[in-house]
């Protein structure tokens, strides 16, 4: 164990030591792409959030006419408790709706609260959430059957939910997704080339060790683990500085958002990106290394390195 | 313990180092192989060793069918046998002791152990020391005696030196003579190449002539 550790760490090493130009060069660009990746990831986490938050307090109100009888109503509680969706109905009487009505009424217009005919313009409703676990992209779906459900019932006058709103939102959050999910994917595709071409100079360099070694009797994994090594602690440390980096850029933007609009309260909003995540980027550096350097060594030996070269 | 039978190879541009080579060897015997430059010798010694594979006929060393060996297999078979190359291949930013110590690093040998069996045989070989130097900085009999250090330390069962004496003086010479005697009496199959008729005369071992790719004499 020790004897391959140390095994390992020479061949790094030597790999710092002939080509740094090409190993800092390739580390500065696996590190830029994994502080664009978490940068993103950041962003797309705190709009989630943002957009989770305002999401909840999204409220859809189901209003009844006139001739709504109590068989109805109670018909749409039925319908409204048993779905699994919809979060805390609440059943809002005329007068409950009046009352909060002149509440916020009354400084603008007095005299209306004295009318005694209001309360036959005001509709009795139902108000309700969405539950927490239906993520912001589902919102409008969800929204919209449900609308679509209620509207039809007896003594039903109107749905209303922000329409327009929710629709503007919702495309908002799946476009980021989608846009970050794909930038994501085109900066691992060219860090991966970027890793296998530092990869590939470091496997030439060694052609006439490589070599020797098969002479000498050394099986194919015990030539290839070392690059494979030297690949998942690139993607490893690369991934790690670069958490590292991108905290410290979210930490003085967010100080700066607290000093400069603290009246959005934004600052105790956003958050950097959670424990779990942290540590799935670590892994998936850790992860992606290797497999590129795999993906380059699978083939540098088969037993016959010696003389494939001379032809 | 090695079969050689019509063994031809033929390298690009139709050289055919070795024609039709048919070769018999027990275990446990020493055998010389000499020719002029060209001849075949160490073509010969790449086909013994499964560093490169014939072009037609067979080869087999100690139960090892080297023309249709696997990759696996290969390297099993190349920990069981030694090789001096003719141009020593020994791995430049290592020291001496790292180079001789490989053969026993790749079978995953023990560090103490593998420390103890290199002092030995750098001992053997008189380069204690320059256990820390690196090749490039020691001189070409040194060097020699190193890849005869790295072909000797995991005890194979078949040895194969293409010139192993070629860069040493007379009297060094003779001394790794006696060690390759010495390694063949404890059950070791001995196979040199060499230019050094007189030595080759006074050591009254098996001789095989190779001129042209073709055996043209064994004293057998
Ligand atoms: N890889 C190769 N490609 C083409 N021709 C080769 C190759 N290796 C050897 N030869 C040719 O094969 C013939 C035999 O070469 P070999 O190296 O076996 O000779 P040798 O007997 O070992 O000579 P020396 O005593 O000089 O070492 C020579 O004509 C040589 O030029
Ligand atoms: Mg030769």
């Amino acid at each position: 164990m020790r004897r391959s550790v140390s095994r390992i760490t020479s061949h790094v090493s030597k790999s710092w030591h002939h080509h740094l130009p090409l190993q800092l060069a390739t580390m500065i660009v696996l590190i830029a792409s994994f502080v664009v990746v978490s940068g993103v990831i950041t962003m797309s986490y705190n709009l989630n959030r943002v957009l989770t938050l305002w999401g909840e307090s999204m409220q859809v109100s189901v209003y009844f006419n006139e001739n709504s009888t109590e068989q109805n109503i109670s018909y749409v509680k039925k319908f409204l408790d048993e779905n699994q969706k919809v979060e805390k109905p609440k059943y809002v009487t005329k007068e409950a709706a009046l009352s909060v009505f002149k509440e916020q009424m009354a400084s603008y217009a007095p005299d209306l609260l004295s009318d005694k005919d209001l309360v036959k313009f005001i509709p009795s409703s139902f108000q309700f959430g969405l539950k927490k676990h239906i993520n912001p992209e589902e919102q409008l779906e969800t929204m919209q059957t449900l609308a679509a459900s209620l509207k039809v019932m007896g003594g039903v006058e109107d749905v209303s939910y922000g329409q327009e709103w929710v629709k503007s939102y919702s495309t908002l959050t799946r476009v980021l997704s989608w846009g970050g999910e794909f930038f994501i994917v085109i900066i691992a595709i060219s860090a991966a080339f970027v890793m296998a071409n530092s990869i590939h100079s470091s496997i030439a360099q060694r052609r006439g060790e490589i070599e020797v070694l098969e002479l000498v009797g050394a099986t194919a994994n015990y030539i290839r683990i070392p690059f494979v090594c030297e690949g998942a602690l690139m993607g490893g440390v690369a991934s790690s500085l670069a958490l590292a980096l991108s905290y410290g850029v979210f930490s003085s933007l967010k100080n700066y958002l607290h000093n400069q609009i603290a009246f959005l309260q934004l600052s105790s909003q956003i958050q950097f990106i959670g424990m779990d995540i942290l540590l799935a980027v670590i892994i998936f550096g850790v992860i992606a290394g290797a497999l590129s350097s795999w993906i380059c060594v699978r083939h540098i030996n088969d037993g016959w390195a010696a003389i494939q070269s001379k032809k | 313990m090695i079969h050689f039978s019509h063994v031809y190879k033929t390298y690009s541009g139709s050289v055919h180092a070795l024609k039709n080579v048919d070769l018999n060897i027990d275990k446990g015997e020493f055998v010389f192989i000499t020719g002029p430059s060209g001849a075949g010798k160490t073509t010969l010694f790449k086909m013994l060793s499964a560093y490169d594979r014939p072009s037609s006929g067979s080869v087999n060393v100690a139960g090892f069918d080297l023309g249709r060996i696997s990759a696996e297999e290969v390297s099993i078979f190349r920990r069981r046998i030694g090789v001096i190359f003719q141009d020593f291949k020994l791995l430049k930013d290592q020291t001496i002791f790292e180079n001789v110590a490989l053969p026993l690093l790749v079978r995953g040998d023990r560090p103490n152990q593998v420390s103890r069996r290199v002092a030995d045989i750098l001992e053997h070989v008189g380069l204690s020391n320059k256990a820390n130097q690196r090749p490039e900085f020691i001189s070409g009999g040194e060097q020699q005696r190193t890849a005869i250090a790295r072909a000797l330390i995991h005890q194979p069962g078949v040895l194969i030196a293409d010139e192993p004496t070629g860069n040493l003086d007379p009297n060094l010479s003779e001394e790794i003579m006696d060690l390759l005697e010495r390694v063949c009496a404890q059950g070791t199959t001995v196979f040199v190449a060499t230019h050094d008729l007189e030595m080759v005369k006074r050591r009254k071992k098996r001789t095989i002539k190779i001129n042209n790719g073709i055996i043209v004499g064994d004293s057998k």
